[in-house]
């Protein structure tokens, strides 16, 4: 299936994988939509790497544990770093908004991406972000964030509150 | 330059992803799989796969976060900043405190940036680590006892001592009957305590081998080593410790009826610095172990206590001529020792520095055997007789007169002393 998606302006490109088929790959996410990505910037991906190095690839891969919303933020960001002309500082600003404004849900998304297909610069940067938004926040909050339910019997529950009463203290209130 | 083509829409990704991110979350998840209301409609039909990451997992109403693999959350969990917040992270479900606790201490991040990786609050984290390395000496003591003692607990301690101290001694006194502490607990104690000096293990069943391994791993600064009724740990279990914790100077096994010979002479081989040794009612203990253990720790131990062994003269024998380092010995219960073994450890003349000695319920006792013994430990202060039956006036008068450093004499249900024996014996403890 040609690829036939809109660019953010909503008109109709020419896929650019017509243009330079050597140096290109198509990846297929897991709902169908298709990707043309330059080899250079899917080569940071170890598994896609792997994957063309063992020639299993046969020009499209398909990633089926990878939405084409994720995917096309992960392949944004491979572009980033795989342009030629992008100092480390670029780099770095870039990653910044780049993560700056996702939601938890997209995040953890990314996060799956980057761990499935091994790209350990976004894995990485994705883990801290999630890290740096768990910082000095409330058992509750992270709990209600991050919608987990509690499944600590009442009194595992209070065990592990005394053994953590210190935690308790001095955390930001769960309003922010 | 590479260029992305096909990227969807924004606008089309925002849409869906919004309403879901959005705080009302839980209309959402009550509408299910309907979910797909929510879109707008699209050129494209989704195709669902069975494992999906995205959207289609929210619409099985799962969690968030919880959809990341456990090694995910490893990789997230490991970059925590400080102990506030692995403990706080540690409350917040059963399986962020099981992966919490399946980081090692030495796996939490130190500033470790790969390369050319950003890296937005070091300078923060720096800081923290400053104060962990300080802290992080193994102060802290915890004891869980009885139905308390869960694996939750464990991990619990686990994951917060590492940064509030370490813990130096942990003791366990039997286990919940319904959630006992098991393999997974002590790990989770191995991984995140390796400051960890005193461990104490009473009555705890389901610990076994596994558990002791890791021990061995990640505790290498382990100074004592209490073990009580501990049935599933096996020799080989012991043995690693004894290759891993060269520091071990104090080892009690009590009623363990799977440790036998085999460790014993691996904490002979392994352990120089063994200085106090506590072996009781040990099936698999014999001559052999005991026997390893004498002859080579020799140099270090100070305090030997055996009780309720099969172990028969010649571990005796070794002990009298071996034990020159010995201060205290305590002989309890050892029924295949004959007088011929108690005379044959005093006559070797080796227990010089023995100061302190007691014997409770050992036929091998008799007149014969103690003036021996009397006449073997020039320096023995304290002796002790509990139900030896065989020893008479005679015996007691002439030990007490080979003793010559004797201060004091007590005698518990040793039926054949008179009151004249005692008064005799008096009279050379005086004079």
């Amino acid at each position: 299936m040609a690829p036939k998606n809109k660019n953010p302006n909503g008109e109709n490109v020419v896929p650019e994988v017509q243009q330079k088929k050597t140096q290109a790959l198509i990846l297929k996410s897991s709902d169908g939509e298709e990707f043309s990505i330059s080899k250079s910037a899917a080569g940071l991906s170890v598994a896609i790497k792997n994957m063309m190095e063992d020639d299993c690839a046969g020009g499209v891969i398909p990633l089926p544990l990878v939405d084409g919303g994720t995917l096309a933020r992960v392949i944004t960001y491979l572009n980033k770093h795989a342009e030629d002309g992008a100092s480390d500082e670029d780099k770095r600003k870039f990653d910044e908004e780049f993560l700056s404004g996702m939601e938890v849900d997209v995040l953890c998304d990314v996060a799956l991406a980057g761990n499935y297909l091994d790209i350990r610069g976004l894995f990485h940067d994705v883990c801290q972000r999630i890290v740096n938004g768990m910082k000095n926040k409330s058992v509750e909050w992270v709990r209600k964030t991050f919608r987990i339910e509690s499944d600590f019997t009442a009194e595992e529950e209070e065990q592990i509150k005394k053994e953590y009463a210190w935690a308790w203290e001095g955390v930001d209130s769960d309003a922010d | 330059m590479p260029a992305l083509v096909n990227i969807r829409g924004d606008d089309d990704f925002y849409s869906e992803g919004g309403s879901l991110c959005s705080g009302d979350s839980g209309v959402v998840f009550s509408i299910g799989s309907h979910v797909e209301i929510y879109c707008p409609p699209r050129k494209r039909s989704r195709i669902s796969g069975p494992y999906i990451v995205g959207r289609d997992l929210f619409e099985d109403k799962r969690p968030s976060i919880d959809v990341l693999p456990d090694e995910c959350l490893f990789e997230i969990f490991r970059r925590l900043p400080g102990g506030r917040e692995r403990s706080a992270s540690a409350c917040v479900s059963k399986r962020w405190l099981t992966v919490l606790s399946s980081v090692r201490s030495s796996e939490f991040n130190r500033s470790k940036i790969p390369q050319g990786q950003p890296e937005t609050i070091s300078v923060e984290k720096a800081v923290n680590n400053a104060d962990e390395d300080i802290e992080c000496d193994g102060y802290l003591t915890r004891c869980v006892e009885g139905k308390k003692a869960t694996d939750v607990r464990l991990a619990a301690i686990a994951v917060g001592t590492s940064s509030r101290g370490g813990l130096g001694k942990l003791s366990i006194r039997g286990s919940n009957a319904l959630r006992g502490i098991s393999n997974f607990g002590l790990s989770a104690i191995a991984r995140g305590c390796p400051s960890l000096r005193v461990l104490s293990l009473w009555n705890v069943p389901s610990i076994g081998d596994e558990g002791i391994f890791e021990i061995a791993r990640e505790c290498h600064s382990l100074e004592k080593l209490d073990l009580c009724q501990c049935p599933s740990i096996s020799n080989s279990g012991l043995a690693a410790i004894a290759e891993s914790c060269p520091n071990l100077t104090s080892l009690t096994i009590e009623s363990c009826p799977n440790i036998g010979n085999e460790s014993l002479q691996a904490i002979a081989k392994f352990c120089p610095k063994l200085q106090s040794i506590t072996i009781k009612d040990c099936a698999l203990v014999g001559d052999q172990g005991i026997a390893s253990l004498l002859s080579s720790a020799s140099t270090a131990l100070t305090k030997v206590k055996l009780q309720a062994l099969n172990i028969t003269d010649y571990s005796v024998a070794v002990i009298g001529h071996y034990g020159k380092s010995i201060t205290n010995l305590v002989l309890c219960g050892l029924q295949n020792v004959s007088q011929k073994g108690f005379w044959v450890m005093g006559n070797a003349k080796g227990l010089q520095t023995l100061s302190s000695l007691t014997i409770t319920s050992c036929r091998g006792v008799t007149d014969l055997s103690l003036e021996a013994l009397g006449r073997g430990c020039p320096n023995l202060k304290h002796m002790c007789l509990r139900k030896c039956c065989f020893v008479s006036d005679n015996g007691l008068v002439a030990f007490a007169k080979a003793a010559g450093s004797l201060e004091s004499l007590q005698l518990e249900e040793v039926n054949r002393i008179t009151q004249q024996g005692i008064f005799n014996c008096s009279f050379q403890l005086y004079f």
